[in-house]
């Protein structure tokens, strides 16, 4: 009886606490991630020669005006990200 | 009246306000539990939500620090910008799901998570240990911020330490008053104004294009190493930064708080497609307050970074009598910053030590109504400590960021692999939890921040996550 017991206490507890109790549901598809890798990428001043980069655009140089539109479609993105594929 | 004066007695009034706010927040309680104290009820609207999060991750040092750093070192440090919209960005990784099994558990703690997720209690323990260290740190950081602003806005009339005791002293009483629904209360009215002073200021101190234009061909002709693109090393370091405080914001305990605290997963959605915004109509704007304050600063060897805005707002300020009104906004909004994440962090801290320290140990069997008030004792102890410390600093802000950050992103593991990792378990954790704060840590103390310009805290957590996989895999086989 006593052993009884334990089992189903164990059975409970395992209901309660299943093995793995991560709660990997996805919500956003592996790409999503991708385009901000992309994104992140093009907020930092690799890609520009200096000649290029140090163009003044609106008073500042190329170079910070770049990242400057990178950080704005980052912000433009997550927003379409959250309406697209954050569900209730 | 002077200007210090009219600074004073709206400081003193918002101050008012506050603890006015505390009494309202306490009258509209629905129990004493935790809960109700730490969560306020589990309910919290959008609104409020997006300004709680707003204020809370927006602190002195990034409303000080960022102006001041761009004036001593240039344009690269539009870094700040990337990083605090990173942070946005990685809550999305794993805010979701998290906050659907807190609503199913009634998680109150980070430490709730921690417990659900791995059921190991040496984990939560560690894991809760280095959130308490970087949350004394942070809320040290703040303390002393809030001397140093008081000081400056006042031009040294009101002295350092009557600046942190008296912050200090407001906080407390009305957080211990309202708890959460008393901070987020206080944060909606920080987040507004500062909204309204910073833009405010903004367009009636923007300089046009052409004048942007002088500043920048100065700077190339005078200082070129502050305008022109970053070297390769300095790339490297700005990557680095912007992971490390990326990963390590979005896990900030009070952060994780305010994702349980949402009312629906549509008002979490919302907030935090809002945040998103908020680096660029709050760093950028501080940035380039930066760059149109550099010619103020021309004969400055190496400007002090807690004083830079202060003594710009008194100029602008000066320019006119509308200037002077939204100049008195954003004093009391920087002031008001200060306080909301030092209550924000205070209340996180409490909570931790109360119900997952002495909760799970001398306090087991206590009631969530008895450990609210030891949650609120902790507070008053907490506070009364770091004051002390905070009077007697030796320590400038942006070390004490960085000490901060080096640690918080080894916890970040728990919540991005605990909620995606199948093989990951207790034990790799815990060694991986282990192993990267003691690099970390460890690195940092004998003066070593970055190897190859990457940051030691970075590089401890991809050791975090290598050994957590090793030792999950070798279990699991």
């Amino acid at each position: 009886m006593q052993e009884l017991n334990t089992t189903l206490l164990l059975c409970f507890q395992m209901n309660k606490y299943p093995k793995n109790r991560h709660t990997s549901e996805k919500v956003f598809p592996y790409w999503v991630w991708l385009v901000y890798a992309i994104l992140f990428a093009l907020s930092i001043p690799w890609y520009l020669s200096e000649a290029i980069a140090m163009h003044l655009v609106l008073g500042l140089p190329l170079w910070l005006v770049a990242n400057i539109c990178a950080i704005v479609m980052m912000a433009g993105f997550t927003i379409w990200t959250i309406r697209t594929y954050w569900k209730d | 009246m002077g200007t210090t004066g009219i600074i004073i007695l709206s400081v003193g009034a918002y101050l008012i306000l506050l603890l006015a706010l505390g009494l309202i927040a306490n009258r509209q309680r629905k129990s004493n539990t935790l809960k109700d104290f730490y969560l306020a009820g589990g309910n919290m609207g959008a609104f409020v939500l997006l300004f709680t999060l707003y204020a809370t991750q927006y602190s002195a040092n990034t409303m000080l620090v960022t102006p001041a750093e761009v004036v001593n070192k240039g344009m690269g440090m539009i870094l700040i910008l990337g990083y605090m919209t990173a942070v946005v960005v990685f809550y999305l990784t794993f805010a979701p799901q998290l906050y659907n099994i807190s609503k199913k558990q009634s998680f109150i703690t980070p430490g709730d998570w921690f417990d659900y997720r791995f059921k190991s209690p040496k984990l939560t323990l560690l894991a809760n240990g280095i959130l308490v260290l970087v949350s004394v740190n942070f809320l040290l950081s703040q303390l002393m911020a809030m001397g140093h602003i008081v000081n400056g806005v006042t031009d040294g009339q009101i002295p350092y330490w009557v600046g942190v005791v008296a912050l200090a002293f407001v906080v407390i009483v009305y957080e211990t008053l309202g708890g959460m629904r008393a901070v987020a209360w206080t944060d909606v009215i920080q987040g507004i104004m500062l909204f309204i002073g910073l833009i405010g200021l903004f367009i009636m101190v923007m300089p046009s294009t052409d004048e942007l234009a002088k500043i920048s061909t100065w700077l190339i002709e005078n200082e070129p190493k502050k305008i022109t693109v970053p070297d390769v090393s300095f790339r490297i370091y700005w990557a680095s930064l912007l992971l490390m405080i990326g990963l390590g914001g979005a896990v900030y305990p009070q952060v994780i708080q305010r994702i349980y605290a949402a009312k629906s997963v549509k008002t979490l959605r919302n907030s935090l497609g809002a945040m998103i915004i908020m680096p660029l109509v709050t760093v950028l704007i501080l940035f380039l307050l930066g760059v149109i304050s550099i010619p103020h600063f021309i004969d400055s060897e190496g400007v002090s970074k807690d004083t830079v805005l202060p003594e710009m707002l008194h100029y602008w300020g000066g320019l006119s009598a509308f200037n002077f009104g939204l100049m008195i906004m954003v004093v009391v909004a920087l002031i008001a910053a200060i306080m909301s994440t030092a209550d924000s962090v205070l209340l996180s801290l409490s909570s931790i030590i109360a119900k997952d320290i002495f909760g799970k140990s001398k306090y087991k069997s206590a009631s969530s109504e008895k450990l609210t008030k030891l949650g609120k004792l902790c507070s008053w102890i907490i506070m009364f400590i770091m004051v002390l410390v905070a009077l007697h600093p030796k320590i400038t802000l942006w070390g004490l960021i960085e000490l901060k950050m080096q640690i918080l992103v080894q916890v970040a593991p728990l919540f991005l692999l605990g909620v995606h990792s199948k093989t990951i378990n207790s034990k790799g954790m815990f060694l991986g939890l282990a192993v990267g704060f003691l690099f970390a840590t460890g690195a940092f103390l004998i003066g070593v921040k970055t190897i190859g310009n990457i940051h030691v805290g970075l590089i401890g957590f991809v050791l975090n996550i290598m050994v957590a996989y090793s030792f999950s895999q070798n279990r699991n086989s």
